[in-house]
């Protein structure tokens, strides 16, 4: 379960992209990623390139290397790009899977928990997820969360009642894991809330060091010029430290 | 033999708001208005004389562990279920959870620290701007609270199998609603099996309402006991695997109130009174 990083969104085919793209993209960097430095190149964001790197996502991401590091048959992906810890949660209910439709097989539900800034509800029938600015709904709700004086602010947003939310969220996959003899392992995407989640929830199921690894000028090879994620050696990455914690 | 514990979720009209104590005030306002020392008593009478108390003593229950809430929404009554709960180890009891379920549409985020409840009728502006996305899309706008409801459900439906607890769920508002609740959602957990709103029906007769302040539509002491009948028949009727011999007396705990992690509520909020009930 997760966002974007655990789609596998970053690990791009470059055949699949347009000569135009690929060579605005030689000036970009990780640093200064194509998708994100420019709207201009949001033109090239479309559902067809992302079609066509769908399976790059998917036999790229962690969730494929971290399958193969523990010998695991089968994988359910449910990461979804900028999805919230609660839409996640929502979504997971939403197909049944609570219900255990898996009990012929040994369970591991890995979790690389989103930025705790997130929220969801539904509308017009389906899950709406809502980023940092993304909507006015979020941007109220962050009037509403930023009315008292907090000393837990990151870039200007209190982190500690979103990592409750997000510790909520964390305790029902628990509990349906529990129920179904499923094993339970979840990661933080940053140190941001990491320190918070501790402060108020002392699980073992939740691993609160960062696997990603820092974006700086050493493991600039690690992430995508195209759109700032991991890439394919990144997730290869993430995957080695999770596998490292999960045997632990 | 376990002992039989009985922990109720829901809003005002689990909390027992209504049960004033019309000698012990000063004034008859809404108990939020109230001065504090006058809030504390009346907020102890609910507690003692809403419908939890009453149901558990009908069901020969031992004890009743009532965490209802004025004002809580669905999504809020589980948050305070899993801070409160989810770590408690009841294995030494029989546990029911009888669920009133409040109106959907609240919706609650953390604050402060601490669950913070949005009902339609604050006019909160985070709250206006949801209303306002749900109301523009082409479908019936309650679907979208009802499919957060059912979210929320489905929560307590998995820790009730995770831990070995028996649930109901009945609703605090109109039938009609509650139909379209168990159209998008099939549960062995309502309590009855057509639906039924028996609260409502209660209300409706307008015999029982507490009018404090004039016009408000929570139940008086009578009014509840009347309730705690009908949720008890209907228990017995649907799922008599839950009855066991009326007692005397139970204990009674109220513990409705939210974990106040930097102690910014009035500390009625934070009493967990601990009694028995006769």
């Amino acid at each position: 379960m997760g966002c974007s990083h655990t789609e596998g969104y970053g690990c791009w085919d470059e055949t699949t992209f347009s000569d135009e793209m690929l060579l605005k993209l030689k000036k970009h960097t990780p640093i200064n990623p194509f998708f994100g430095s420019d709207n201009s190149n949001i033109k090239f964001h479309t559902n067809e390139l992302i079609s066509k790197n769908k399976n790059n996502f998917k036999t790229k991401g962690w969730p494929a290397n971290l399958a193969k590091l523990m010998g695991t048959a089968d994988i359910l992906n449910l990461g979804k790009g900028a999805s919230s810890n609660s839409g996640q949660t929502k979504e997971f209910f939403k197909r049944n899977l609570h219900k255990n439709p898996y009990a012929e097989y040994d369970v591991t539900l890995v979790w690389l928990m989103t930025e705790p800034f997130r929220i969801s509800f539904y509308v017009n029938r389906k899950i709406e997820n809502y980023m940092i600015d993304s909507h006015p709904i979020w941007k109220e709700y962050f009037k509403e969360i930023i009315s008292h004086h907090s000393k837990d602010m990151f870039n200007g947003i209190p982190v500690e009642d979103p990592t409750l939310e997000s510790i909520f969220y964390f305790n029902i996959m628990e509990t349906v894991c529990i129920k179904n003899n499923w094993k339970f392992h979840a990661f933080p995407l940053t140190n941001v809330f990491s320190k918070y989640f501790r402060k108020h929830e002392s699980s073992d199921n939740f691993h609160e060091n960062c696997v990603m690894p820092l974006l700086d000028d050493n493991n600039l090879k690690l992430y995508s010029h195209v759109c700032g994620h991991l890439n394919e050696m990144g997730y290869q990455q993430v995957a080695k430290s999770m596998y490292s914690v999960i045997k632990s | 033999m376990k002992k039989k514990l009985l922990i109720t979720m829901g809003c005002s009209y689990t909390e027992g708001v209504g049960c004033y104590d019309v000698d012990k005030m000063s004034k008859s306002v809404h108990y939020g208005f109230l001065p504090r020392e006058e809030e504390i008593i009346q907020r102890k009478n609910f507690h003692k004389l809403g419908w939890p108390n009453r149901l558990g003593k009908k069901l020969g229950y031992d004890k009743v562990i009532n965490l209802g809430l004025g004002g809580s929404s669905t999504s809020g009554q589980v948050k305070q279920f899993f801070e409160k709960h989810v770590d408690r180890d009841l294995s030494e009891w029989d546990v029911l959870i009888v669920w009133l379920l409040s109106e959907p549409s609240r919706i609650s985020f953390y604050k402060n620290g601490c669950i913070e409840n949005f009902c339609p009728s604050d006019s909160n502006t985070m709250y206006v701007e949801y209303l306002k996305w749900i109301n523009q899309t082409n479908y019936d706008p309650d679907v979208d609270l009802l499919l957060e409801n059912i979210f929320h459900i489905k929560i307590i439906e998995q820790l009730c199998e995770s831990r070995g607890y028996s649930l109901l769920l009945t609703p605090a508002y109109e039938p009609e609603l509650f139909i379209k609740i168990q159209s998008l959602h099939k549960s062995k957990y309502y309590l009855n099996k057509t639906p039924k709103s028996l609260l409502h029906s209660l209300m409706k007769s307008g015999n029982y309402k507490c009018n404090i302040p004039k016009g408000d539509g929570h139940l008086t002491p009578d009014g509840y006991e009347i309730f705690a009948s009908d949720l008890y028949n209907e228990i017995k009727l649907n799922h008599p695997h839950l009855v066991s011999t009326p007692k005397n007396k139970i204990i009674w705990q109220w513990d409705g109130a939210p974990i106040d992690r930097y102690g910014k509520f009035p500390m009625i909020l934070n009493q967990i009174h601990t009694d028995i009930f006769k």
